[in-house]
């Protein structure tokens, strides 16, 4: 009890009640928050030839873990548009170009939209077209046989996206091996946050701070904030004055709109924060009172286990100038409020864990836990949330699958569901993936649902066309900065069924009327509807605990109880706004300080070095993997993003490629111990000499053709005005990365691979 | 719709412009897909677009987005050089392409200094960024201004001393592209850097 209540926000039912009042009152706050001026007006559109007023529908972008609001324009059943919703306290309106190319993920000519069974051999990619009726009864026999006989831990359910109808789903039938991504791509943050502070999931406060040390995130680009933090770090730099100084390896889209940008190398994050902290103890500037009233550390010990780190001995290893680390971490002590904060460039490292423990410790050493323009405990409330799927088990998960995949059988797997996820493309090494995926003795049975013949859903046995985030209905939690918890709707957007749909559909010339309400396209259909529906088959307790008729009635009751405290309002609130705010600004922040934090002497962080890294040869690299904002998932087979972002090169600092005689655009062999790929390289000065980046996305040889890179006739016109035909679609950097999880926190090391280049 | 390149010079009426501010400018390319959505624009050509240029050398390298719109200059040249009249500059500014005159000679997109116009490959006719007059003349901004997550673009009438974009220019220094040809182009910038405008961006160099 005592270690599930650690993943909480302390926010115990009555206080939810009590708050639940102010669902209605909290919406009439909201919007452009810190920005003086009339309130926002709502989102609209006009038609570009009618000058008519579009109609607009109110959801939520599914595109990343951020959670935006957006507003989706039909122009008569035809979905055109989507903007950002103006009134939502994420993006206040504004919506990136992820968010817009799910026009292109609902519109795209080569979405699979039918059920399909596989034929010839396993990625042979001879399928035959059947009915949900008999893909239903092939997932419902196989999962009765494998409950009839105790199996159930043989399933593998690996979920892309979160979806709390999956997760209960699974639970009730009673696998245990749940793998959600987004844990697990954050598993090291998560657990060095719940190590020191008791909260897995923090939040930066940074429109109060006025000096931002970023640790290798990415917020401009991506990352589980995104929009949200992005826009907060650009107005407080230029309203309020705020510094923001960034430490990576490459020149993150962040670092070009920082102040400052500080190269270091790979993995070393964790001993230039203890630096900073060395300085700060050695200044005397320290929160002494902070630390003594809040956590059980002694000061004493405090500095004595930051001695050895000094700024000199930093330098040699991080590659920061020794004086610069003096002068950034007095800055950081004098120019409160200020915020550390981190992201994968600092965490997915084999020391990624005791990375990001070094810079928390460097915001507890000043007091910006819990304060205003500090670190915040995210607000989650409770008997609400569905998803409370511990993070551990997700970690437990991805690290046993790694094994199975590369052990030889008896595997332990026998069923592995896909739910938007591409573990072929995605995960390090996917070609071994691959490989085992594709073997029936391995694994006997591969179901993917997604929307597009991916990578991994070209190896499948059963494939199901599924809804996209704009054909659903979903209540989901926004990752909130300023402290008070938003709930999402997503409710459909496409397509309607206008009267000559009907007119035209199947079942009218059977007699029946279709309603005229949204419905996916084709037969694709919503991964929870999928759940139900095998929950009602399936029968028993499964079917007693899930007894919605689908997503629509299950997130209409969802809402209910959100209604028993707002008054019977709630859903119509967030059918119309598309979310509501469910606690008054202000109350989270600055709530933990009365909590001691758990950190102990024996957790205080120590850097070790990544043993690979230390001895590099003259044309050895480190690869950094990255992620842009035009190349997430979802995007994959965009026309608009892949138009932009085709084809990546490798960066190399020019310095290091003139050293091995290497010209701009040459091509080279990456060699990494688990294999090789042929890359352009672009030689810039925008990356550490001792690493090479390569854009993380592309190189896709499945998805659709606008992935790979092809132009092919069909009822888009633009299909075959792909242009960049020549210039190929890229590589992709996960398939040269070595399989190695963090040390100790057991999450994702995937910026450690030391690769060699070879000249062609 | 009678224009002959030439628009009345009191200030009496609305004068619309756009102010970009580099300092917020993120380079996340919504305003390029907020375009292609907004007008279906097809693939290969861009209305709006953003350049991405590198300067300086390690570890001193900086990275600078520049979001590329029409600058509806106050002297079109693209107004004066077009054969049959296609190319207009309304009352308040705006200068857009009459697709039904257009006959695609392509002289507008010789003489534009600002590269913004481009053939469209399906129908064989100049486009360009309109500043989305037809949500301008419904009371909203532009498609490019709606979608951008930092608001980094602003919208407005010049003329009206009260407006956001009148103040916001009064207040700042302000940077145009290519001031020097004289078109008096009427998006501006703060924080333009002069090597940002010449270079070529990285992505579109060959090797």
């Amino acid at each position: 009890m005592k270690e599930k209540k650690i993943y909480k926000t302390g926010l115990s039912r009555r206080r939810f009640m009590k708050w639940g009042v102010t669902v209605t009152a909290g919406t009439a706050f909201s919007g452009r928050i810190g920005h003086s001026g009339p309130p926002p007006q709502r989102t609209a559109a006009v038609s570009r030839t009618s000058l008519k007023k579009l109609q607009a529908v109110t959801t939520t972008c599914g595109m990343c873990p951020a959670g935006c609001g957006l507003v989706a324009f039909l122009n008569g059943n035809r979905l055109v548009r989507l903007y950002g919703n103006n009134l939502h306290p994420v993006n206040a309106g504004g919506i990136c170009a992820k968010g817009i190319a799910g026009i292109n993920l609902v519109n795209d000519p080569e979405r699979i939209l039918y059920p399909m069974k596989r034929n010839g051999k396993r990625g042979s990619g001879e399928w035959t077209t059947i009915t949900w009726d008999e893909a239903m009864m092939i997932l419902q026999e196989r999962l009765r046989l494998l409950m009839n006989e105790g199996r159930t831990s043989e399933i593998l359910v690996d979920m892309g996206t979160e979806d709390p109808l999956l997760t209960q789903f699974f639970s009730l039938i009673g696998t245990s091996r749940l793998l959600n991504r987004y844990f697990w791509n954050h598993f090291n943050e998560f657990s060095a946050a719940n190590v020191l502070t008791g909260y897995s999931k923090l939040t930066p406060d940074v429109t109060n701070a006025r000096t931002i040390l970023n640790f290798g995130a990415n917020p401009m680009a991506g990352g589980e904030f995104f929009i949200g933090l992005a826009r907060r770090l650009v107005q407080t730099r230029l309203e309020n004055g705020a510094k923001l100084i960034t430490f990576d390896v490459r020149l993150s889209k962040t670092a070009a709109c920082s102040d400052a940008w500080y190269p270091l190398k790979a993995g070393t994050d964790g001993f230039l924060a203890l630096a900073l902290a060395h300085v700060i103890f050695k200044q005397n500037l320290a929160d002494k009172e902070f630390i003594s009233r809040y956590t059980k550390l002694s000061i004493n010990d405090l500095s004595q286990h930051l001695n050895p780190y000094s700024p000199s001995a930093a330098s040699l290893i991080c590659g920061i100038p020794a004086k610069d680390i003096e002068k950034i971490a007095i800055d950081f002590a004098k120019n409160r409020p200020s915020i550390a904060i981190f992201g994968g460039g600092a965490s997915d490292h084999a020391n990624g864990r005791e990375n990001a423990k070094s810079i928390l410790l460097l915001n507890i050493i000043l007091g910006n836990i819990g304060t205003k323009g500090g670190m915040n405990p995210a607000p989650i409330i409770e008997g609400f949330q569905e998803n409370n799927l511990h993070p551990d088990e997700t970690s437990r998960t991805a690290e046993w699958l790694w094994n199975q995949a590369s052990s030889n059988p008896p595997s332990g797997i026998d069923t592995y569901f896909s739910f938007f996820s591409n573990p072929v493309f995605d995960d390090c090494d996917g070609s071994s993936t691959g490989q085992w995926m594709k073997s029936e003795e391995k694994l006997p049975f591969l179901a993917v649902i997604d929307t597009h013949m991916t990578e991994t859903a070209r190896l499948a046995d059963l494939f199901l066309p599924a809804a996209t985030f704009l054909e659903s209905w979903k209540l989901s939690f926004a990752n909130t900065l300023d402290g008070y918890a938003v709930v999402n709707l997503t409710q459909p957007a496409v397509s309607l069924i206008s009267s000559s749909r009907t007119l035209r559909s199947p079942e009218y010339s059977e007699g029946k009327w279709l309603e005229h309400e949204f419905k996916p396209l084709g037969e694709a259909r919503e991964p929870g509807n999928v759940c139900l529906e095998l929950a009602r088959r399936l029968g028993g307790p499964t079917g007693r605990h899930l007894p919605f008729k689908n997503t629509r009635e299950y997130v209409q009751k969802k809402s209910r109880q959100l209604k028993t405290l707002a008054g019977e309002k709630s859903y119509q609130l967030l059918k119309d706004k598309g979310f509501c705010v469910l606690e008054p600004p202000a109350s989270i922040q600055g709530k933990m300080t009365g909590r001691l934090l758990p950190v102990t002497t024996k957790d205080l962080p120590r850097y070790s070095p990544i043993s690979a890294h230390q001895s590099l040869k003259k044309e050895e690299f480190i690869l950094t993997p990255f992620y842009s904002n035009l190349s997430a998932y979802g995007t994959s087979n965009s026309k608009w993003c892949r138009e932009i972002r085709h084809a990546n090169r490798l960066w190399i600092n020019t310095t290091a490629a003139l050293h091995l005689g290497l010209k701009n655009g040459d091509k080279v062999k990456v060699v990494s111990p688990v294999g090789s790929l042929t890359a352009r390289i672009l030689l810039t000065g925008r990356i550490q000499p001792q690493s090479v980046a390569l854009e993380h996305g592309l190189g896709h040889h499945a998805v659709g053709r606008t992935a790979m890179g092809k132009k092919f006739k069909s009822k888009d016109m633009d299909t075959l005005l792909v242009w960049w035909e020549k210039q190929g679609n890229g590589v992709n950097p996960m398939q040269i990365i070595d399989k190695k999880a963090e040390k100790t926190g057991s999450g994702p090391a995937d910026k450690d691979t030391v690769i060699r280049i070879e000249k062609i | 719709m009678k224009n002959n390149g030439k628009r009345s010079s009191d200030r009496s009426g609305k004068r619309y412009a756009m102010l970009i501010d580099l300092r917020k400018c993120i380079g996340c390319n919504a305003c390029s897909l907020a375009c292609k959505s907004e007008y279906d624009v097809p693939l290969s050509v861009f209305r709006t677009w953003v350049k991405r240029v590198e300067k300086g050398k390690y570890p001193y390298a900086r990275e600078f987005f520049l979001p590329i719109v029409c600058n509806h200059c106050e002297n079109p040249i693209c107004v004066t050089v077009c054969p049959v009249g296609a190319s207009i500059q309304r009352e308040d500014g705006i200068v857009y392409i009459d697709p039904h005159r257009c006959i695609g000679c392509r002289y507008c997109m010789a003489s534009c200094p600002y590269g913004v116009r481009y053939i469209n490959p399906n129908l064989g006719i100049a486009e360009k960024c309109t500043w989305c007059f037809h949500r301008v003349d419904a009371g909203l901004d532009p498609a490019c201004i709606e979608a951008c997550p930092t608001q980094a673009m602003l919208f407005g009438d010049l003329h009206d001393p009260k407006s956001p974009i009148a103040r916001a220019v009064a207040e700042n220094a302000v940077q145009v592209i290519k001031p020097e040809i004289g078109t008096d182009p009427h998006a501006f910038y703060i924080g333009l850097d002069k090597a940002a405008v010449e270079t070529v961006s990285f992505e579109e160099e060959e090797p």
